[in-house]
């Protein structure tokens, strides 16, 4: 554990700014994601416009190379600064950002499948 | 909500589930849509079982009133369950005496009154015209409607009938006495006579090899109880001698079968020498040897002075070498091995010739007499199993050139050869039959499954039904099978399938037991449910018969519970010396019965009652009720009635009497359906010993609502009592002593020339002997 630590706080020194740009990022994606989560929450259905006009809101912040860059961070030590649950919310970001008509088909597969499977569940046969 | 269902909302959303977006990301960083999703797609089972548990509940509830009145019954709590369990494929395993029939009369009943389908979209399929019709009648009593409830045949013949837009006509020709008309016939042509010989002579009967017992006895039993006898009617020591025997006779060659040598070869230990084979003609001596390739013997025969069999024997055979050489007399040899490769005969006839053996064999009309008078048993037999083959046949809706198929993929030997004689014999027979049939333009009962199948997988047959229910389904054969899945699959019909496989009787006529036990193979995921509460019988009878089936491990495990009050026993062994006795003993047990009780005596053949049958006790046919009744003069009051197990399934009485439970061929179990012939149209062969014979016995033994009397001659006690016996410490007052040697014979008292011993009672295949003392 001791060396664990040393390690932690040689690799917070020699990427501690790096770090500090990621958890930003993080928050940002996290505030990205969160506004999809009501659209489609208010909009189970919305359209494709609806889910392009989020895309285009945070191009920026999908333009952004620490953003791009990370779906592939595999340094060891980078991985120790940032934590896995933000490693995961920047790149489900990214990807639904990439992506975002395919996800919107998802996401609605998943809404539709949900709706019928309450239905089948809640049905007299 | 059913399996299916759940299994088509996975199907149908697999894509999703499979997408990176699902599959990758923890659950904290998912959309909720996303994250509701992959929790319902890992859990979709359990909430479909829990959703189903509370609607089982609630509809038990629902439906209270009536499931308290089925016929006049409140149904048990089993059978209010898979009555409610809605699934696309059901599988009811019901005990014997369970209520089966009232609980598809429930089902129905239920359907309708909950509106789950409308009367005309319920199909329920029975197997014989008078259960149909009684299912009918029960189901109409109880809820009002007419619904479709017929034999698989008659659905076959109205989807015929709306397809072609004609009733089909069906065929009159009785299937055995066309096969009888043909074989005369083609008997007359020299290539159809010679194959009848031929056939006749090497494989009439099926060929069991040494190899293949255990014991002596077992052996014994075998030859005893497949006649194996020469067509000059000496009894043999094995089927192999017989074939010897008779084709030497056939070739003309005199024969003397173990006559004394030629030269006195007794000393103090040993007796005489008879080999197996003198030829007087030619003085040629054969000796027919029990061994293998690797010169091994069958596991019964017996080693000695610590020696083993094996050694005992091969030191047997060289001193019958040394002692034609030393003799100067010419010894042919042949082997066990021979016969099973199939090589046994021709190998024969080339030594023969080699020892200058004159063959002056018999013209076909002289052979065909000698087998005309000789083995008209096997002739008929022969002719029963050809035409039993093309019943079975088109039961399973197969065709000559599937039968050579399955054949050639048979390994050269015995059995391959002797199926391929067959099929040239039952070949012709069988295109004469369909030419027949194509001519008058009528079809067959195999044909009315096959072809109505034929019409609704192509999408010809325009009804459809909601729910099919098909009772007995443990005597399902392949067709009929392929009946109900073209049905199910062309409407998505729901199916509800009642039976059980301790029952399935019927492999004979088609029925396949692996359809049932199965279930789920052939008809994707099941609901399997089982009612246990037997209704009719004791639990002493429930013990016995339960046991008994369940020697053998495919029996699909149920644990069945009786109903009422305790019984200390409810079956009894009766014995007797010979059919006098036993007549004797049934007409004392039945003076015992209490007044006015139904009794039925049950064989597993026709002619099983005649033993049985005198001045006081006689047989009468009921013409209007198709029934065989018993009059017994001193007790006019018993409601008595013969059947034969197969007959007797689906009947009950107070009373049983199980009159056969004899050993040999024709005993219980029989040896008759064994013939392998039979096993190139039915699936894979049981392995376990005589499976379907067992579960007949079983049929038997629960046909009795009080008490069942197995009706036992001492003397040829069957395999499935000297069981009972053992399993259940079962011992005779009068033990007979079983023969040391072969373990099968009893010892009798016999007197011989040096005056009164002990011999077996399997003498002349057994030689055994010793003092009285």
């Amino acid at each position: 554990m001791f060396y664990i630590g040393i390690i932690a706080r040689a690799a917070e020194a020699l990427f501690g700014s790096r770090g500090g740009q990621y958890r930003q990022i993080t928050q940002d994606c996290l505030a990205a994601m969160n506004e999809l989560e009501q659209i489609v929450g208010r909009e189970p259905n919305a359209a494709l416009s609806t889910w392009s006009r989020w895309r285009d809101r945070h191009q920026s912040l999908h333009s952004n190379p620490l953003v791009t860059s990370c779906p592939t961070v595999d340094k060891l030590l980078m991985r120790m600064v940032i934590p896995s649950a933000d490693r995961a919310t920047i790149q489900l970001f990214a990807k639904v950002h990439a992506d975002t008509e395919r996800i919107r088909e998802l996401v609605l597969g998943c809404i539709g499948a949900n709706g019928e499977l309450e239905q089948l569940l809640a049905s007299d046969d | 909500m059913d399996f299916g269902k759940e299994g088509e909302w996975r199907e149908k959303y697999q894509w999703v589930f499979d997408s990176p977006l699902v599959s990758d990301h923890p659950p904290d960083a998912q959309l909720s849509p996303v994250l509701l999703f992959r929790r319902n797609y890992e859990n979709v089972g359990t909430k479909r079982k829990d959703r189903n548990q509370r609607f089982l509940l609630e509809e038990k509830a629902r439906y209270k009133t009536l499931f308290d009145n089925v016929e006049g019954l409140s149904l048990d709590g089993q059978q209010r369950e898979c009555i409610l369990k809605d699934e696309l494929k059901s599988l009811v395993i019901a005990g014997a005496g369970s209520g089966k029939t009232t609980t598809i009369v429930g089902k129905v009943k239920y359907l309708l009154a909950r509106g789950s389908c409308s009367a005309d979209e319920l199909l329920v399929l029975s197997f014989t015209k008078a259960s149909a019709d009684e299912m009918a009648e029960r189901i109409k009593a109880e809820t009002g409607q007419d619904i479709d409830v017929m034999t698989f045949h008659k659905l076959g013949k109205e989807v015929i009938a709306e397809v072609e837009g004609r009733q089909p006509s069906v065929t009159g020709i009785q299937l055995t006495d066309f096969v009888q008309e043909q074989f005369e016939t083609l008997m007359k042509t020299p290539q159809y006579s010679a194959l009848v010989i031929r056939h006749l002579l090497a494989y009439s009967r099926e060929y069991k090899s040494a190899f293949d017992f255990k014991t002596k006895g077992d052996h014994f039993a075998y030859l005893k109880g497949s006649a194996i006898r020469t067509l000059k009617g000496e009894v043999v020591k094995s089927f192999e001698e017989m074939l010897i025997a008779n084709h030497l006779h056939v070739n003309g060659i005199d024969y003397n079968y173990e006559a004394p040598y030629e030269v006195d070869t007794a000393d103090r230990r040993y007796g005489q020498y008879y080999p197996d084979f003198y030829l007087p003609e030619t003085g040629v001596y054969i000796e027919h040897f029990g061994v293998d390739r690797d010169e091994n013997v069958p596991e019964f025969f017996s080693g000695a002075d610590g020696k083993s069999a094996k050694v005992i024997y091969n030191e047997g055979i060289s001193w019958k070498r040394k002692t034609h050489q030393d003799n100067g007399t010419i010894l042919i040899e042949t082997y066990s091995y021979e016969q099973a490769e199939g090589i046994l005969l021709d190998q024969l006839d080339e030594k023969l010739k080699q020892a200058g053996v004159k063959f002056s064999p018999m013209g076909p009309d002289k052979i065909r007499r000698l087998l005309q008078s000789q083995s008209r048993y096997e002739v008929a037999s022969a002719n029963k199993l050809m035409a039993d083959f093309i019943r079975l046949m088109k039961a399973n809706g197969k065709g000559i050139e599937d039968v050579r198929g399955v054949i050639d993929q048979l390994p050269a030997g015995i059995q391959r050869y002797r199926s391929e004689s067959f099929v040239k014999l039952v070949g012709p027979i069988y295109e004469a039959y369909q030419k027949e049939l194509e001519k008058t333009r009528e079809i067959d009962f195999g044909d009315m499954i096959n072809r109505a199948a034929e019409y609704v997988w192509e999408g010809r047959f325009a009804k459809s039904y909601t729910y099919i229910i098909v009772d007995e389904y443990q005597d399902i054969s392949r067709a009929r099978y392929n009946l109900i899945r073209a049905i199910r699959d062309k409407n998505q019909s729901k199916t509800f399938c009642v039976g059980d496989d301790w029952q399935s009787i019927y492999r004979f006529a088609g029925s396949d037991i692996d359809l049932f036990l199965d279930f789920e193979d052939f008809f994707g995921y099941t609901e399997v449910s089982y009612i246990e509460t037997t209704y009719r019988f004791p639990k002493t009878l429930i013990d016995l018969s339960s046991a008994f089936i369940l020697k053998n491990d495919r029996q699909i495990r149920k644990e069945l519970k009786g109903v009422g009050g305790a019984v200390k026993t409810a079956y009894e062994l009766v014995y007797g010396e010979d059919d006098g006795e036993l007549l004797g003993q049934l007409k004392v047990y039945l003076g015992k019965l209490p007044p006015d009780s139904s009794v039925l005596l049950l064989g597993r053949y026709r002619h099983d009652l005649r033993p049985y049958l005198d001045g006081e006790l006689r047989h009468r046919y009921d013409y209007h009720r198709s029934r065989h009744t018993v009059d017994y003069r001193p007790r006019a009051d018993l409601a008595i009635e013969f059947k034969t197990a197969h007959g007797a399934k689906g009947f009950q009485a107070d009373y049983v009497f199980i009159l056969n439970n004899l050993s040999g061929q024709y005993g219980f179990p029989s040896r008759v359906p064994d013939d392998q012939v039979l096993e190139l149209l039915l699936q894979d062969k049981e392995s376990f010993h005589y499976a379907e014979e067992r579960r007949l016995f079983y049929v038997a033994l629960t046909r009795a609502k009080r008490f069942v009397y197995l009706m036992v001659n001492a003397n040829r006690k069957s395999v499935f009592i000297e069981e009972i016996e053992g399993d259940h410490g079962i011992e005779r007052d009068e033990q007979a002593i079983k023969c040391p040697d072969c373990r099968t014979g009893d010892l009798v008292a016999r007197t011989g020339k040096y005056g009164p011993f002990y011999g077996c009672s399997n003498y002349p295949l057994c030689t055994h002997s010793q003092p009285l003392k």
